[in-house]
């Protein structure tokens, strides 16, 4: 199989595979607490798991993934879903109490090295350039929306965003989802014991799993993680089957971009 | 061994690590053309290979490669040890007529991020942060200087730029070392036949590729590289031996850093 990874490919090979498919992924994902039975990496890993499986079946090239990710105070109605009273100032998962604080980014900060390695690929002629997402803070979901708008040339480049939250099952944090895409992909890094036997409920606030439904604002009354959800149901083989339905949609919308740039007779 | 890449690190490692040993590597390296037979990753790659070698001796966490680096037109001096006339405006190693630019990223934005990321592990109490670099622009290095010594806060916090032109000599640009490193590291991306074969010289201007002396104003007549010095003659375990002797001047800095500010 040709290599689509382009800090392993030369000068030449970059050029054969963007003009047989001018589309560059950007995987992107903070450094983050992903409750102690995932590694910090659990969002890069899942965004370069995606674009990976994405370049495979469009080609193109996949950039090394970025470890970078922002996150801001959470407003008072989405502390209150996950069971805090609603006046604290919380960041991102970084939840009082845990031992370790995450790597977040200043918002700006990675807005102005996304845009930078964007104008950089269009230098580089890439047509198509994909924004894969592994973050779901609202804050970085709308600064990679409004770069991908404001960095698109109608007719002649597409910037996207996909990846978490828009192509993925779950949306979730450190539940079921993220928990079977580690064991899919790097389950030496899943240690499950660091959560209580399965009899035990998950407190939100007490480890920041969070599963969709929470997030989409219907916590349950006790603020816990619902048994569908529950990291500690988590399989390989369901992080296998995840990344293919993300991989296979992020492509069919790569497709999609390139047609209507060969539509627009570009 | 105990895991040392942050990204595969859960918090509890994390924190067990830095209890043990408070130093969190930084890699980074542009995305950069290293002549037709190297791929563009080489100094993220290396960077990182140099920072996991060190980290084996020191312990700590390695964060993941950060592919970033920057460059600005090079100096008339500068281009006249590469063969050109010196008036022409180049930037890094995007030659005239190389058919693809490097992915270099403006200065002040390779800061800022830089800056933030430090600042996080600052906040994790990691008390010695390394930035470990595999690009020799001069004013990426300046930039980084600047941000250790702004960053350190002395007798608590200790910031220092090490890597390439640091620990690795001779110097030079997509040569023998820096494709024995790749030959370590990934065989398959790297092409030799890319060059002309053996004896015919390989000139500076014509694939972007810089010897040591070259880099010291004392470049061939011809401009080709040295014979010592040509990627040809590069193999695998010169660049294995390279990293190893590279990670270990890291580490004694590194050793260095930690006691003085376990010490204050």
């Amino acid at each position: 199989m040709d290599e689509i990874r382009y800090e392993f490919m030369r000068p030449q090979q970059i050029i054969a595979a963007r003009e047989k498919t001018p589309v560059a992924y950007i995987p992107i994902g903070p450094l983050e607490w992903h409750a102690p039975h995932l590694p910090y990496g659990t969002d890069m890993l899942h965004a370069y798991a995606m674009a990976y499986e994405a370049g495979r079946e469009t080609g193109g090239v996949v950039l090394p993934p970025l470890p970078l990710g922002t996150e801001t105070y959470t407003e008072p109605e989405r502390l209150r879903y996950q069971g805090f009273q609603g006046h604290e100032r919380v960041m991102g998962v970084d939840f009082p109490g845990f031992p370790l604080t995450s790597l977040y980014v200043e918002e700006s900060a990675l807005g102005i090295i996304v845009r930078e390695l964007v104008r950089g690929l269009k230098r580089q002629d890439f047509r198509v350039i994909m924004l894969v997402n592994g973050h779901g803070a609202p804050n970085q979901r709308s600064l990679f929306t409004r770069l991908a708008t404001e960095e698109s040339d109608p007719g002649r480049v597409i910037v996207a965003l996909t990846g978490f939250r828009f192509v993925t099952r779950y949306r979730g944090h450190a539940e079921l989802g993220e928990t079977s895409f580690m064991l899919a992909y790097h389950q030496e890094t899943v240690d499950l014991a660091a959560l209580p036997p399965e009899s035990t409920p998950l407190r939100n606030l007490e480890f920041a799993v969070l599963d969709g439904p929470t997030c989409a604002g219907q916590p349950l009354p006790d603020f816990t993680v619902r048994a569908e959800q529950d990291p500690r149901h988590a399989t390989a083989e369901r992080g296998k089957d995840d990344v293919a339905y993300e991989a296979h949609h992020i492509a069919l919308a790569v497709q999609e971009h390139l047609a209507s740039l060969h539509g627009a007779g570009a | 061994m105990a895991e040392i890449r942050y990204e595969l690190m859960r918090p509890q490692q994390i924190l067990a690590a830095r209890d043990k040993a408070p130093v969190a590597y930084v890699p980074l390296g542009p995305l950069e053309w290293h002549g037709p037979h190297l791929p563009f990753g080489v100094d993220m790659i290396h960077a990182h290979c140099m920072a996991l070698a060190a980290a084996r001796e020191t312990g700590g966490v390695v964060v993941p490669a950060l592919p970033l680096g920057t460059e600005t037109y090079g100096a008339p001096e500068g281009l006249r040890n590469r063969g050109f006339q010196g008036h022409e405006r180049i930037v890094g190693m995007d030659f005239p007529g190389f058919p693809l630019p490097s992915l270099y990223i403006e200065e002040s934005a390779l800061g800022v991020i830089v800056i933030e990321v430090v600042a996080a592990l600052k906040r994790q109490a990691f008390r010695v942060i390394v930035l470990v670099n595999g690009h020799g622009g001069p004013n990426h290095r300046a930039l980084l200087t600047r941000i250790a010594t702004e960053q350190s806060e002395p007798g608590r916090v200790a910031v220092f730029l090490t890597g390439a032109l640091l620990d690795t000599q001779p110097r030079g640009h997509a040569s023998r070392r820096e494709t024995s490193y790749m030959f370590d590291v990934n065989p398959d991306s790297v092409d030799l036949a890319a060059l002309p074969a053996l004896p015919a010289p390989v000139r500076t201007f014509e694939f972007g590729i810089l010897d040591h002396p070259t880099c010291a104003a004392q470049p061939a007549p011809d401009f080709s590289i040295c014979p010592d010095q040509d990627p040809r003659r590069a193999t695998a375990e010169e660049g294995r031996d390279h990293v190893l002797r590279e990670g270990k001047s890291i580490a004694a800095k590194v050793r260095d850093a930690l006691r003085a500010v376990q010490t204050a």
